[in-house]
């Protein structure tokens, strides 16, 4: 099995039973997502149960390039189960981080990790090599992310110097290292069973979205450390060595060789660009392993390992405070990671917050009472408060723990916020991330789903790139038309030009639908089974090479067959992410899942009154009108409910579901050889019609 | 740049201070791979610490970590007008929005012309 170790621990908390899964048996599924997907239906009878129930099953799983040479993805980890976030169903969901835990497990000899039942006693799992242990984690349990992880570094190890080789197990062969285990950890916000908490590993890798945290503190679950000493069997290491010398060579940035071409970037970005640099701190790049990006920075003063939305959140306070971003960011970046609090949701609780303060709704002895310092917004002195009655359930936390939605709801403001978009939580209770009105293939997926999907594929070469250049009156190196013909090329099997038409047709047109399924059956299997980085992948539009054609998706199969010896064509792998979506739908609808649920919050819908609170921002997207391409700004667009549910039954039609319900029809499961869960669906009574 | 007159202590008082809920300004910070957040600008320090537009260069290649601070220049300009009764201060952005035809210039021209008037309030007001 290269690239696989050939096992999936098994542990159950309830009974401290400690197993192992073969990986054989789940292999067909690549990796990741799909082998965590395919574990968690065979695992849990009663998909409906809460996140918090100890029937829950989370699964954390690598893929065949943890631990490898392959770039941007060898770091990556998936993570499953019944989730906390989402509203108002807790669905079944995902994250994913990155940093070296992936490629440590691997090194130990596994391909994941499978946690069953709620330990009566917290504990963490001791993992070295083959062998693996419950401890007592009482001594570690109120200590914060970065303070567990020590603690549990220093056990490990017994050594004072990591220059020290160490013994790894007690195996014959003795073998040796000199690494650090690799620790996943809740913090306090965790163990309070915060449905906004997040996992840390090391100091800012964490996977946020889902409220994963919540769940491990449900199972009395503190860490997970694991430190290997074994290597990873790759079928063809001089393909694998070449494939990486070809991608840097011909579609990355190398010193010498900038562009002056001002487009899209993904797999070609400079490194150590992540992250903001403030004023007079030092700080040098840091990465996942094996990438060739390091899209993080590690500084002397905070933020360490931390980049997009958890190095930015509090900014722009921090910056109207003291008139330019100071340590006040960054400590406040810190004390995140090490709360293991969800750094996306509570950039909008703040903002939310902020504006029921200014309203006279919230503060000392209002509607909302709350002893939250709103006059220190900006200094640390705010965060540390706020964040502290989070992770302690004190005060505001006491709602505020359960989520933005969830407190909305318990203060009779979700429908009144949300449709007047002051509190802008777009699907399942997410945070707007970007928007549905516009980039609809990003809105669309998150509906289609169970969260903020959060992959950038299209948003570069199709906004972003485009919108930044207009705001600077310039013009885009690459125009409407080629972005559309390389995107055309690439997203097989569909190769279908208008795809990526984002006019006030093209959005409810069976193209756009062909947009969303390439999207979701891409992500299931490439970027989230295999593991792929999102901030890589999909290179579609790249400045750095021939024809800006960029390396999706010749790298994608490339780096996976170098390492597994398998012929897997990237057409193979679309199919498999097709298979993987279906089942994670069936996972959805044995939880409730129905058309009718599949609607975006009032404000998608509702054109807001014009006024100086209420513009939309430019958005200049490709659109195909008139027989030809352009960039255009679509701002200010809402969506037509009708129009959206006639675009539905086109996507649900595309993919082979009952447009009706939303659920998929026996044929097309059958077809994918997922006969058994049709007639689990079927036992439902929720198996499509047709 | 358009010059500004200097303004009556009347204008230089609403300039310096801040508005309620219902006359808030909205700004948001356009951020690649972090999205689009909307923030609610109640001042107009605020609105000069808000608005920035950093290169196309930083913001196409540097991840999230250059960002755009932005506020309509119309609705900014009839803000300026009608909710901190500045006319003079609106006419001028309105002049720049005329001579300058694409947001990146326009918003530093416009931040130059909101802090020169910010500092004359100051000044006027003998605020230290």
């Amino acid at each position: 099995m290269n690239g696989y170790t050939g096992s999936i621990l098994r542990v159950n908390l309830k009974t401290r039973k400690i197993s192992t899964i073969d990986t054989k048996k789940y292999e067909m599924w690549g990796g990741g997502h799909g082998i965590g997907s395919a574990i968690f239906f065979d695992l849990v009878k009663d998909k409906a149960i809460s996140g918090y129930d100890s029937g829950n099953v989370v699964t954390i799983m690598t893929s065949p390039l943890s631990g490898t040479l392959a770039p941007a993805v060898s770091g990556r980890t998936e993570v499953q189960g019944v989730g906390l976030q989402s509203y108002p169903v807790e669905w079944f969901t995902r994250s994913n981080f990155g940093g070296r835990f992936a490629g440590m497990l691997k090194y130990a000899g596994w391909d994941g990790i499978v946690i069953e039942g709620k330990s009566k006693n917290p504990v963490w799992i001791d993992i070295r090599d083959r062998e693996v242990k419950l401890v007592d984690a009482k001594p570690l349990w109120g200590l914060d992310t970065w303070e567990t992880q020590k603690k549990i570094w220093h056990r490990v190890t017994g050594l004072k110097s990591y220059k020290d080789w160490m013994e790894v197990g007690k195996s014959p062969r003795g073998e040796r290292t000199t690494l650090k285990p690799a620790v996943l950890t809740i913090g306090p916000a965790g163990e309070n069973l915060s449905r906004i908490a997040s996992l840390i590993h090391d100091a800012g890798n964490a996977a946020g979205q889902g409220g994963f945290g919540g769940v491990w503190g449900s199972k009395n679950l503190k860490a997970i450390s694991v430190i290997g000493s074994g290597s990873i069997h790759i079928s063809d290491p001089n393909a694998l060595m070449e494939a990486r010398l070809w991608a840097k060579k011909s579609y990355s940035w190398q010193p010498g060789n900038l562009t002056d071409k001002l487009g899209s970037h993904a797999f070609s970005s400079n490194p150590s660009q992540g992250s903001p640099s403030t004023p007079g701190v030092k700080s040098r790049p840091s990465g996942c392993m094996a990438c060739h990006k390091c899209c993080r920075r590690k500084t002397e003063l905070g933020g360490n390992e931390s980049s997009c939305v958890d190095m930015f959140f509090y900014c722009f306070e921090d910056a109207k405070k003291h008139g330019k971003q100071t340590t006040a960011s960054l400590k406040a970046s810190d004390l995140i990671q090490k709360t293991g609090i969800n750094a996306f949701e509570l950039e909008t609780v703040i903002i939310w917050l902020k504006t029921l303060h200014k309203k006279g709704i919230l503060g000392p002895g209002k509607e909302i009472d709350t002893d939250l310092p709103f006059d220190k917004m900006g200094e640390y002195e705010f965060v540390e408060k706020l964040v502290t009655q989070l992770e302690t359930r004190q005060g505001i936390g006491a709602d505020l723990h359960n989520g933005a939605a969830r407190t909305a709801k318990k203060w009779g403001r979700f429908e009144k916020d949300l449709k007047s978009g002051v509190l802008a939580l777009q699907y399942w209770g997410y945070p707007k991330h970007y928007d549905a009105r516009t980039e609809v293939e990003w809105g669309y997926g998150s509906i289609l789903g169970d969260r903020d999907c959060n992959e950038h594929d299209f948003m570069m070469p199709c906004y972003y790139s485009p919108s930044m250049n207009a705001l600077a009156g310039m013009e885009t190196y690459i125009s409407a038309k080629e972005v559309s013909q390389i995107i055309a090329e690439k997203c097989k099997p569909y190769n279908d030009p208008l795809m990526i038409d984002y006019s006030d047709e093209g959005i409810y047109s069976e193209h756009m639908a062909k947009t969303v399924a390439w999207h979701r059956h891409y992500t299931r299997f490439w970027k989230q089974s295999i593991g792929y980085c999102d901030w890589c992948y999909a290179d579609f539009v790249n400045p750095y090479a021939p024809g800006y054609r960029g390396i999706t998706p010749e790298a994608e199969p490339k780096f996976l067959n170098a390492v597994t010896g398998k012929n897997l064509t990237f057409e193979q792998g679309m199919e498999l992410g097709r298979k993987i979506w279906n089942l994670d739908r069936a996972i959805w609808i044995l939880q409730g899942r129905h058309r009718d649920q599949e609607v975006f919050a009032d404000f998608t819908y509702e054109k807001p009154q014009e006024g100086h609170a209420t513009y939309e921002i430019p958005y200049v997207m490709t659109v195909h009108e008139k027989g030809k391409w352009k960039y255009k700004d679509v701002g200010g667009r809402i969506l037509d409910r009708s129009k959206f549910e006639e675009w539905k039954t086109k996507y649900y039609t595309l993919e082979g579901w009952d447009p009706e319900s939303g659920w998929p029809v026996r044929k097309t499961l059958k077809s994918m050889g997922l006969d058994y869960v049709a007639d689990e669906l079927h036992s439902h009574k929720k198996l499509g019609r047709g | 740049m358009v010059s500004l007159p200097k303004p009556s202590r009347d204008v230089a008082l609403r300039v310096m201070g801040e508005v309620g809920f219902e006359e808030r300004l909205l700004g948001v910070k356009m951020r690649p791979m972090v999205g689009n957040q909307e923030h609610f600008v109640y001042s107009v320090k605020e609105v000069i610490e808000f608005l920035r537009m950093d290169s196309v260069e930083d913001l196409l290649t540097t991840g999230s970590k250059a960002y755009v601070g932005y506020i309509d220049p119309l609705v900014l300009k009839n803000w300026m007008a009608e909710v901190i009764g500045d006319k003079v201060l609106a006419e001028a952005i309105k002049e720049e929005m005329e001579r300058l035809d694409n947001f990146k210039d326009q918003v530093a021209a416009i931040k130059m012309l909101v802090s020169e008037r910010f500092n004359q309030c100051v000044a006027l007001l003998e605020i230290s």
